[in-house]
């Protein structure tokens, strides 16, 4: 596969196939192409050449472009609006159906975020912020995750329980591919993506 | 259309008038422009009872087109700049159906309160009492075509910041028709011609809007995403 963004080649030849319970560490320099190749697989952005595509039961009946969960650099959070607020028009917007109570005091919990549900999420902090994006994992049970950079703005403990959502995740039969510049706990795969880079640059060519 | 799908179109319709009617939003901006722009005519032309007579129906429908601008830039933009675009993209509606629900939502916080505003409006511009009826009905069928157009413009300059301005160059032009009918079918009324044409030319103006606008929309935004 490759793709480009704003006209300049961002990668080529990459190949990656992931099956149940894999974790992808996906690692490489500042602009080489990390997020692309999320967005690019969660089909918000057209691959140049190559495609991305699914086989298994479970993608037979459901649609495989409702498979992911992503979580980009910007958050999706409404500022003006509590997180609860947040939570559940997320959750009824990808669903249609209301946000179980039990299940979201559950998730909330498992993030230790109990204090901020009422709150408008522009009063938290940059790793609050994060959390709370964090939640939509677990709110809603998807195959795959997407992740891009999670690990920004968290403290040590937070880390520690995102490590620990991974490991549940895995656990159940889930795959996620993470851009992270922060060290994964036992991933299956490393992809670094400074070894798909263009071989035909531009500048190279000209020079 | 099953349960899960309302229940989608309803949650993002929820929360955009949520978010409208909240501090910083577009719903009191717009309709507090169009009260405070169509009253400076009154005071501009001095009393003179027949101009104004003369000019209302116009001014209102330009006002409220004007309003509507000042609510088109940020319709899509503050969720393409938060990232919420990104996750609505994964909703099962679909960008058409974000488009659907964006234009519903538009119309219902930005532009219905000018419908309910305009009577008002029509007293104080000393609008005749044979043109009001058809100044509230040529309100209900062309304001949802603002919206469905407006939505174009919006979707193909969302991650142009400061693009208000090329939003007004990109729609005005294609806010005539509606004016034109609208207007027309309002005239009509106050001299006693039947204003069935023109307001038959103004409800196909608006299908033709609602079946283009949600389409292009959502091809502007497949972009805006890359």
């Amino acid at each position: 596969m490759s793709a480009e963004r704003g006209g300049r080649l961002v990668f080529e030849g990459l190949n990656l196939s992931i099956s149940n319970s894999d974790l992808v560490s996906l690692v490489g320099a500042n602009g080489s192409g990390k997020s692309t190749l999320l967005r690019t697989i969660a089909g918000l952005i057209e691959a140049r050449s190559g495609s991305v595509a699914a086989t298994g039961d479970q993608f037979e009946t459901n649609d495989f472009s409702q498979s992911f969960i992503y979580l980009g650099h910007e958050k999706g959070l409404k500022l003006g609006l509590a997180l609860k607020e947040n939570c559940r028009f997320w959750f009824q917007s990808m669903t249609g159906h209301r946000l179980d109570e039990g299940n979201y005091q559950k998730c909330l919990g498992q993030l230790s975020i109990q204090h901020l549900s009422e709150q408008p999420v522009k009063y938290f902090s940059s790793g609050q912020r994060q959390r709370s994006a964090l939640m939509r994992f677990l709110l809603l049970p998807r195959p795959i995750w997407l992740m891009d950079e999670p690990m920004v703005g968290l403290d040590s403990d937070s880390k520690q329980v995102l490590g620990d959502m991974i490991k549940r995740h895995r656990a159940k039969g889930g795959a996620a591919i993470i851009a992270t510049h922060d060290a994964l706990d036992e991933p299956s795969q490393t992809l670094s993506l400074d070894d798909f880079q263009p071989s035909l640059k531009n500048e190279s060519f000209w020079a | 259309m099953t349960e899960s799908t309302f229940g989608i179109y309803r949650s993002i319709i929820q929360k955009d008038i949520k978010l409208a009617w909240s501090q910083g939003g577009t719903g009191p901006l717009a309709v507090g422009f169009f009260i405070i722009a169509a009253s400076m005519f009154p005071l501009g032309l001095g009393p003179e009872p027949t101009i104004l007579a003369r000019i209302a129906p116009s001014i209102l429908w330009v006002m409220a087109l004007l309003a509507c601008l000042l609510s088109l830039d940020r319709m899509y933009q503050a969720d393409y700049e938060d990232g919420s675009l990104d996750q609505l993209a994964f909703s099962p509606i679909g960008l058409f159906g974000i488009s659907v629900a964006k234009i519903l939502s538009h119309w219902i916080t930005a532009l219905l309160p000018l419908v309910i505003a305009t009577p008002l409006l029509g007293l104080m511009l000393n609008l005749p009492a044979s043109g009001f009826f058809y100044l509230i009905l040529t309100f209900i069928i062309g304001t949802p075509a603002l919206s469905a157009i407006g939505s174009v413009g919006a979707s193909l300059t969302v991650a142009i910041r400061r693009g208000g301005v090329l939003i007004a160059l990109l729609t005005l032009p294609l806010y005539v028709p509606v004016l034109i009918f609208a207007v027309g079918a309002i005239e009509a009324s106050i001299t006693a011609v039947d204003p069935s044409a023109n307001l038959a030319l103004l409800g196909a103006v608006t299908l033709v809007s609602l079946l283009i606008g949600p389409l292009a929309s959502s091809a502007a935004l497949r972009l805006a995403l890359e």
